[in-house]
């Protein structure tokens, strides 16, 4: 398939960031660097969406597989990140509308990832905090989830943020803080 | 109204906060980055599985291209033949 004709609904490319000439082929070391320097960041946009470790995985394979192909159609490279990371969170909701979309019998859905049960030593010995965060963490709705990974991890800027998600910026700004709000609770217990 | 008015000051303090704290990062930022954190080993699967992802994919190209390079000549034989009769 030529990269030209790679592009599936789920990509999303700017008008203004994409060359007019005919796109180049794509580079096979790039290929390497995307996967070193964005994968981790792609699985975790990805799993804060499904919040699945293997669907995640596989999401993220697909995101960069899909960048490598469209990548030689980008001309602003200082954007790359915002870029893969909204063909990554574009991904993940198609995924997960397809997979909403399937009539499945209730036996052969997957297993909702829970956190384990520990021993009364375990949790008093450090983990439980972290498994308390995750939980808390997972009871934000998947949108409050996005925003928090990609300001408090990634660190993007407001704008950025309301690009790969297509939302409004009053709309990211009022979920990080509800966001953050409930987060900081379960951290309290850290201290 | 007033409900709103207080989330509104509070976001306003809360972003002036931010503003000042600019680029450093947080503790939240680190306890999220560990509880979404990938695989030990997910890298490297990710680089086989895309490696291997692709090569299917030149595969499928490879023999698509044959199947229609067959399907022209059959027609082109066929078109031959039709000529030929005439």
């Amino acid at each position: 398939m030529l990269p030209s004709e790679s592009t599936s609904p789920d990509i999303v490319i700017e008008p203004d960031s994409v060359e007019s000439t005919t796109p180049e082929t794509p580079d096979p070391d790039e290929l390497h660097t995307l996967v070193t320097e964005y994968g981790d960041a792609v699985y975790r946009l990805a799993r804060s969406v499904v919040r699945d470790t293997s669907l995640a995985e596989d999401i993220a394979q697909e995101t960069m597989v899909k960048a490598w192909m469209a990548l030689p159609t980008l001309r602003n490279r200082a954007a790359l990140r915002g870029w893969i990371l909204r063909i990554a969170h574009n991904t993940a909701i198609s995924t997960m509308r397809a997979r909403k979309a399937l009539v499945m019998d209730p036996h052969e859905f997957p297993e909702p990832e829970s956190v384990p049960e520990r021993s009364v030593e375990s949790r008093v010995q450090g983990g439980a905090v972290m498994d308390d965060f995750a939980e808390a963490l997972n009871q934000l709705d998947d949108l409050s989830r996005s925003i928090v990974v990609l300001r408090e991890v990634e660190g993007l800027p407001y704008d950025e943020i309301c690009e790969i998600l297509e939302v409004p910026l009053p709309t990211v700004k009022t979920r990080l803080l509800r966001a953050r709000r409930k987060l900081s609770a379960s951290m309290r217990s850290w201290e | 109204m007033r409900f709103r008015n207080a989330i509104d000051s509070e976001l306003e303090q809360w972003l002036a906060e931010e503003e000042a704290n600019d680029g450093e990062s947080s503790p939240l930022g680190h306890a999220v980055s560990e509880a979404l954190a990938p695989p030990p080993d997910y890298t490297n699967r990710l680089i086989v599985a895309v490696n291997d992802q692709l090569s299917s994919r030149q595969v499928f190209g490879l023999v698509a291209d044959l199947f229609a390079a067959g399907l022209e000549t059959s027609r082109l034989l066929l078109v031959e033949d039709d000529h030929d009769t005439e």
